[in-house]
């Protein structure tokens, strides 16, 4: 394994060691781009539907807590149970509490990165509980240790030689047999019998609709539901922000996730789960962990409309040349990068300076999150707390000096062409972190004010 | 204070002004071929379409899948071989040699291949995943166009669940390779029966 780095700057430096491997990620994340292009081009109204997802998203936010108990009444008038956690910690006891009031040993768990932030498996397991991640892409990253790379595909950092080794250690499968498909099956074996044995399933929500006090799940696997209904304890995690007013308003989205995601026209499942199986019991945790004060922050708020797709991630030419771990963050990607340092801003300080603002993300985001905007005010907001990179403090510090008088920047432009020209060796070195991973420009051989002024004595 | 209360009050604190929600009625924006759509978008999606005549054709299409000797579990009222209420007092490790399980969907979406599929319908709730193999079938009068009109003609809250099925289950986990069958059923086909 490889040894984890804390900032994204460098990790991303050993991401790209193995250069075949990052052109593979490159290439592979801009392919389910592409595909999400090809359906979303192929849908009318496409633009008008994003416009109305936004504003829905907008308008729960500004009732969220009417919505929030609205919802909290029409499921308890269900049957189910609903919880409130204020953090993770907190979300954490409760799910225990309710496993061990249960005598549950065994839990399968479908993809949710709300107990990914939490930190729910290691809580588990620290008390005894078994925990099986199902998601075929989170079990073999659960297998091998790691964190998933991406929240809708959660091993694409991984090729299909290490997931054959992977299996051949942990499910006895045959030595270097790669192929895809018999490997899925290899899982699908060993997880049905972890569905059918466990006591008790954890799924995340994908949406909530206030109006009905139910949640929807969406998979493309089965597996949220094979455990959910072979168990007889449903506990589902959710964000508060994943709240919708309405049930028609699940038409808006559930048309762009998918769409947005894979290129896909809806995921296999999207299942509804309205009152728990006659003998079964089903939970709701609804979990702040920092969501109040996002909301609080009146330029980073948008955020809160995130429906976790993806699409931000395979478009961003950052996140597919450095790969998800270089975020050290349950979400990775554009999106990770401003949630991140609302959680906290000195271990996240370096994740806004991960992009180049290119706007990409902004432009396939479902919901309209002005993404690349708000990892700009980030940054401003980094430097303004002095919690930006050294290297980035230095040199802007340095640039103003320059920028603010004529004659050092006359004299800085007349040295560097000199230096380009005569000694490029100086530029063109280690030293100089902005000659990694690019060239440098050709040096013209005089400035514009030069030429003018020349151009003046000519007389033209 | 709660955190219940902590969680509403920062809320209340920290919530934006009112944004309204304009919400007027909704009109379908496109009609045409919902058949030949639906079809297409499942049989992209890995799934396979029929269209069948009538309930004679249903029926030896029932006929036809009980002789292979195969566990089956036929939920389509009213034709021979019914044996839905079995299963719905069945422990969930009981279903799992189910070879073929084929029930009635409610509605069907042409934009997406989706069908709508309610619990009293599955007879329990893990039948259609489950199963190896996935059999729906859906009157042509029930297809409608998207998903907005899908939501217009349910009520999502009256069954205790209900689930949108759009194919076989499948992954893309390895090397994002297409693998049709993941832990749901690794085949699904609609039976379109045509309107008399």
């Amino acid at each position: 394994m490889m040894p984890i780095v804390k900032e994204h700057s460098p990790a991303a430096e050993q991401f790209l060691q193995d250069a075949k491997r990052a052109r593979w990620h490159d290439e592979t994340l801009w392919f389910v781009r592409a595909k999400r292009d090809k359906a979303a081009h192929s849908l009318p109204g496409w633009e008008a539907l994003r416009e109305q997802a936004s504003r829905i998203k907008a308008h729960t936010l500004s009732r969220l807590d009417d919505y929030l108990v609205e919802f909290e009444t029409r499921a308890q008038e269900n049957g189910v149970r609903v919880h409130w956690a204020v953090d993770g910690e907190e979300h954490n006891r409760i799910v225990h509490a309710l496993l061990k009031a249960n005598g549950v040993k065994a839990v399968v768990k479908s993809k949710s990165m709300l107990t990914e932030e939490c930190g729910l498996n290691h809580y588990l397991r620290d008390k005894g509980i078994e925990v099986v991640d199902t998601d075929l892409g989170e079990y073999i990253v659960q297998l091998r240790e790691e964190q998933p790379s991406h929240i809708v595909l959660p091993a694409i950092h991984l090729k299909k030689e290490e997931v054959s080794a992977t299996f051949h250690q942990h499910l006895h499968t045959e030595k270097g047999n790669n192929d895809a498909t018999y490997l899925t099956r290899a899982a699908r074996k060993v997880l049905r019998d972890k569905f059918l044995s466990a006591d008790a399933a954890i799924t995340g929500v994908n949406f909530a609709v206030a109006q009905t006090g139910g949640i929807v799940v969406c998979t493309n696997e089965g597996n949220a539901d094979m455990g959910v209904h072979a168990a007889k304890l449903h506990i589902a995690s959710m964000g508060i922000e994943k709240i919708i007013p309405k049930a028609s308003h699940l038409g808006v989205f559930l048309r762009l996730l998918a769409r947005s995601a894979t290129g896909q026209p809806i995921t296999t499942y999207s299942s509804h789960f309205h009152r728990p199986a006659p003998g079964q019991q089903l939970h709701v945790v609804l979990v702040d962990n920092g969501r109040t004060r996002q909301l609080a922050r009146e330029e980073f708020r948008n955020s809160l409309k995130c429906i976790r797709c993806g699409a931000c991630f395979n478009t961003c030419p950052v996140y597919r040349r450095s790969g998800g771990h270089s975020y050290h963050n349950s979400v990775a990607g554009p999106i990770g990068s401003i949630l991140a340092p609302n959680g906290d801003m000195r271990a996240n300080a370096d994740l806004p300076f991960a992009s180049t603002l290119c706007g990409s993300c902004t432009h396939v985001c479902p919901v309209k999150i002005n993404i690349h905007e708000q990892l700009w005010t980030w940054r401003q907001i980094l430097m303004k707390e002095g919690l930006a990179p050294a290297s980035k403090k230095i040199g802007i510090r340095l640039m103003a000096g320059v920028l603010s008088s004529p004659a050092l920047y006359r004299m800085g432009g007349k040295m560097a062409r000199w230096v380009l020209h005569v000694a490029p060796s100086m530029a063109k070195n280690r030293l100089n972190p902005w000659f990694k991973q690019r060239e440098m420009p050709e040096a013209p051989k005089e400035s514009f004010i030069e030429w003018y002024q020349k151009r003046g004595k000519n007389g033209k | 204070m709660g955190s219940r209360e902590k969680i509403l009050s920062a809320i209340r604190q920290s919530k934006p002004e009112a944004v309204e929600l304009e919400t007027g009625p909704y009109t379908p924006e496109r009609t045409g071929d919902l058949v030949g759509s639906f079809a297409a978008t499942l049989e992209s999606i890995g799934g396979r379409c029929t269209v069948l005549d009538d309930r004679i054709a249903l029926e030896a299409f029932l006929a036809e899948e009980g002789q292979k000797g195969a566990r089956m579990v036929n939920g389509i009222k009213a034709t021979p071989g019914y044996n839905l209420e079995a299963v719905r007092s069945s422990e969930a490790r009981e279903l799992e040699s189910v070879q073929v399980a084929i029930l009635q969907g409610e509605l069907g979406v042409a934009e997406n291949g989706a069908i709508w599929v309610t619990e009293e319908a599955l007879g329990h709730r893990i039948l259609p995943f489950i199963t190896q193999g996935l059999v729906l079938v859906l009157a042509q009068s029930r297809i409608v166009a998207t998903m907005h009109d899908a939501y217009e003609q349910l009520a999502v809250d009256e069954p205790g669940y209900g689930v949108f099925i759009a194919g076989p289950s499948k992954t893309a986990d390895i090397e994002q390779s297409l693998v049709i069958g993941a832990h749901g059923p690794v085949a699904m086909q609609v039976l379109i029966l045509k309107d008399q």
